[in-house]
């Protein structure tokens, strides 16, 4: 069998338009490493650290719901030998619709949501897919050298696990056609425009979810023959009495991590 | 539409950022054992800059042995505490024996790619002279990826030098 080489895109670790890595960044060349070195350790009992179901809507973490464009972001996990990434958990954090996080280290003062967190969990099934319910985070204004402003476009978080301690991998999910790419410096920092496409959520039309209609119990608030609002509707004042609408805009995000060796290389004593 | 064929690409890193605290740091997750288990060991530490000024808060580490998995955050003096098991050696299928040992990742603000690097345990001299992966370590750069005796029993010091003076031997896939 041969597998086509999968090229490595990640940003340098020395990024002069991202100021505080100019003290943070090694000096010295790392010491290389077969990649089966790392093959030993697998990926954590995640009993502690595993998700439960829910944990994967942040939109239902609170009594009523975030606002915001709701959207589902979803995808597969696979490793570098092109297999599923299989019961592996996935993390993911954000800034709300308003571009603020809760984090207390968020400085910008832009406005919280009180029914949104913007934290997630959730594993990966059987065949390497995930997905999460959330909205989609607002850009915010950002330093990335002091006292030059900047946007950072609207991203979510991901942290994956994958077969190992060689696949683990934090990165940052972005959205197709956002104007504001070209102003992000995290993600304008990958030289190579197929890498930065790597990182975009894709629009996904089949996966979205429209849910208009009827709440269970009501009649359709149009007139099927005429299209009009029916009389019932408009005597109402408020319109059709609240319920959860799913309506959700998907995003395609696929993720590729490295090792996953087929076989195991060690063995404990 | 031409079907033009291009190689795959492993998702490329981004850094974590200064605000993963309320999503990244659970509860009880700087722990792998309690402090009575007979085969636990505090670490603490801290991750210098370049300037050698310990960075509080905006980086976390984890350590990964066997199913051990612990994270922890530096706290705002600085400082990481975390609680572990010390692992047992392991054998490679080329019959070399690793030293007992914690990898150990590096994230945070400035950090656009995680960093990763060993724990070897001071009063493991014989094992570690043994180790391979030290082996490829310059000998002058191997302390940095041993433990230093704490002030208690079954206590260690694992300073993380980012770059500069001393600066820790960090390890990537070849």
């Amino acid at each position: 069998m041969t597998t086509p080489p999968i090229e490595s895109h990640d940003p340098p670790r020395l990024d002069p338009g991202y100021q505080v890595t100019k003290l943070r960044a090694p000096v010295q060349p790392p010491v290389g490493l077969p990649e089966d070195w790392f093959e030993d350790i697998q990926g954590p009992a995640f009993g502690r650290f595993g998700a439960k179901p829910g944990d994967e809507d942040l939109t239902a973490q609170h009594p009523a719901e975030p606002v915001g464009e709701r959207v589902i972001l979803f995808g597969r996990v696979t490793d570098g030998h092109g297999r599923p990434v299989r019961n592996s958990l996935i993390e993911v954090w954000q800034a709300n619709a308003a571009g603020r996080y809760v984090d207390p280290v968020d400085l910008w003062g832009l406005p919280l949501d009180p029914n949104f967190t913007g934290a997630g969990r959730c594993m990966t099934d059987a065949d390497g897919n995930y997905r999460f319910v959330t909205v989609r985070p607002g850009p915010y204004p950002t330093f990335y050298i002091p006292g030059q402003k900047a946007w950072r476009a609207a991203h979510v978080h991901f942290s994956l696990f994958g077969p190992g301690f060689g696949s683990r991998l934090i990165t940052q999910m972005y959205f197709e056609g956002d104007p504001m790419l070209m102003q992000d410096q995290m993600l304008m920092a990958i030289p190579d425009q197929r890498g930065r496409d790597s990182l975009l959520g894709r629009f996904d039309a089949a996966a979205s979810v429209i849910d208009i209609g009827a709440a269970p119990g009501e009649k359709n608030p149009f007139d099927a023959a005429t299209g009009r609002i029916t009389q019932q509707v408009i005597n109402q004042s408020g319109g059709p009495k609240a319920r959860r609408n799913q309506s959700a805009v998907a995003y395609r995000f696929d993720i590729i991590l490295h090792g996953g060796s087929p076989t195991p290389m060690e063995n404990r004593t | 539409m031409s079907a033009k064929k291009h190689a795959a690409i492993f998702t490329p890193s981004q850094t974590s950022g200064p605000l993963f605290g309320f999503s990244l740091m659970q509860e009880g997750a700087e722990a792998t054992r309690t402090a009575e288990d007979s085969d636990a060991w505090q670490v603490e530490g801290q991750v210098m800059d370049g300037a050698g000024v310990p960075i509080a808060a905006e980086v976390f580490l984890e350590f990964w042995a066997g199913t051990q998995f612990a994270r922890v955050r530096t706290k705002p003096d600085g400082v990481f505490r975390v609680v572990i098991g010390k692992p047992q050696p392991i054998q490679r299928r080329d019959g070399r024996v690793f030293a007992p040992h914690f990898n150990v990742a590096i994230f945070g603000r400035g950090l656009t790619k995680h960093l990763v690097t060993r724990m070897y345990f001071p009063d493991e001299t014989a094992a570690n002279d043994g180790d391979p992966i030290l082996e490829r370590v310059q000998p002058e750069r191997r302390h940095t990826l041993v433990a230093r005796p704490g002030n208690e029993t079954r206590h260690l010091r694992f300073d993380v030098h980012l770059q500069g003076n001393g600066e820790t031997v960090f390890f990537e896939l070849a």
